[in-house]
């Protein structure tokens, strides 16, 4: 007959024995939290300013009024192809560095070509780009 | 056969020091994506912001900017939960508390939203207290590096 096997030997009753497999189970469910709740696409955005139609703003004295149409761009009233836009445009800034950009978005014109135009005003060297909304 | 294997090493005799290279690798690909990665609500609808090559990461930080979402169905958001316009120019003068809200506010449209809808909001936004805008675009993929 053995003598029973005891539970706490000297050793573990002074000081127990932490395994790794807590800690590793922690960790991977905060790895697997981490995965998916973060978000790792840059976030960039175009600083824009707002004017309203009408009233006598400030802002709006001596600005140039490009409107983005469905059918394509104006400036001045009168339609303009992309190209010219960007050449009369940059001959402006090239005079006034500080010319102020007003875009009046009409009725149908996606976001998506609202931002093709601010990209190609920025190529152009814009800085102060404002969108305009219509009297309604 | 025996010749071609290196002779396997006998294992360590503390079962756990076998498993610290993959605690090792664990704790870095942790490290990584609590430090790269931003913690924000899901937007509670989609609003998928166009693609742009211009535009800048915010100045002030990632989650400094409030944030404006339109939605693709036209539905209005703030900071992560839906609402009508009326209870977002409602929100916006008490955040502004009666002067002009000192934070950028940050718009973000879907692609196909009208872009006039997006221009009469932030007018009425800019009254409501708004003191400066910035549209969020997506990096377009012919984008050049800055």
């Amino acid at each position: 007959m053995t003598p029973p096997r005891p539970i706490l030997t000297p050793r573990n009753s002074r000081r127990p024995r932490l395994g790794l497999t807590p800690l590793i189970d922690v960790v991977f469910i905060l790895l697997v939290f981490f995965m998916l709740a973060s978000r790792l696409e840059d976030r960039r955005a175009i600083p824009l300013s707002a004017e309203a139609e009408g009233g006598g703003a400030p802002g709006l004295v001596g600005a140039v009024l490009v409107e983005l149409r469905p059918e394509g761009l104006r400036l001045g009233g009168a339609p303009v192809t992309p190209q010219a836009l960007g050449d009369r445009l940059s001959a402006r800034l090239r005079e006034r560095p500080d010319q102020r950009i007003l875009i009046r978005p009409a009725s149908g014109a996606s976001m998506q070509r609202l931002a093709t135009l601010l990209d190609r005003l920025d190529a152009l060297g814009a800085r102060h780009v404002a969108l305009l909304a219509g009297a309604r | 056969m025996s010749g071609l294997l290196p002779p396997r090493r006998r294992p360590p005799a503390d079962d756990d020091a076998r498993v610290l290279p993959l605690i090792n690798v664990v704790f870095l690909l942790l490290v990584f994506f609590m430090v790269a990665g931003r913690l924000e609500p899901a937007p509670p609808f989609r609003a998928d912001p166009p693609r742009a090559a211009s535009g800048a990461p915010d100045p002030a930080g990632d989650a400094a900017s409030m944030r404006v979402l339109i939605g693709r169905d036209g539905a209005l958001g703030f900071e992560g939960e839906r609402l009508d316009e009326n209870a977002l120019l409602a929100r916006i003068a008490v955040l502004g508390e009666g002067a002009t809200l000192s934070e950028t506010l940050e718009i973000q449209a879907d692609a196909q939203v009208d872009a006039a809808r997006v221009a009469a909001l932030m007018r009425r936004l800019k009254t409501a207290g708004a003191g400066g805008f910035r549209l969020r675009v997506a990096p377009s993929a012919a984008a050049p590096s800055p």
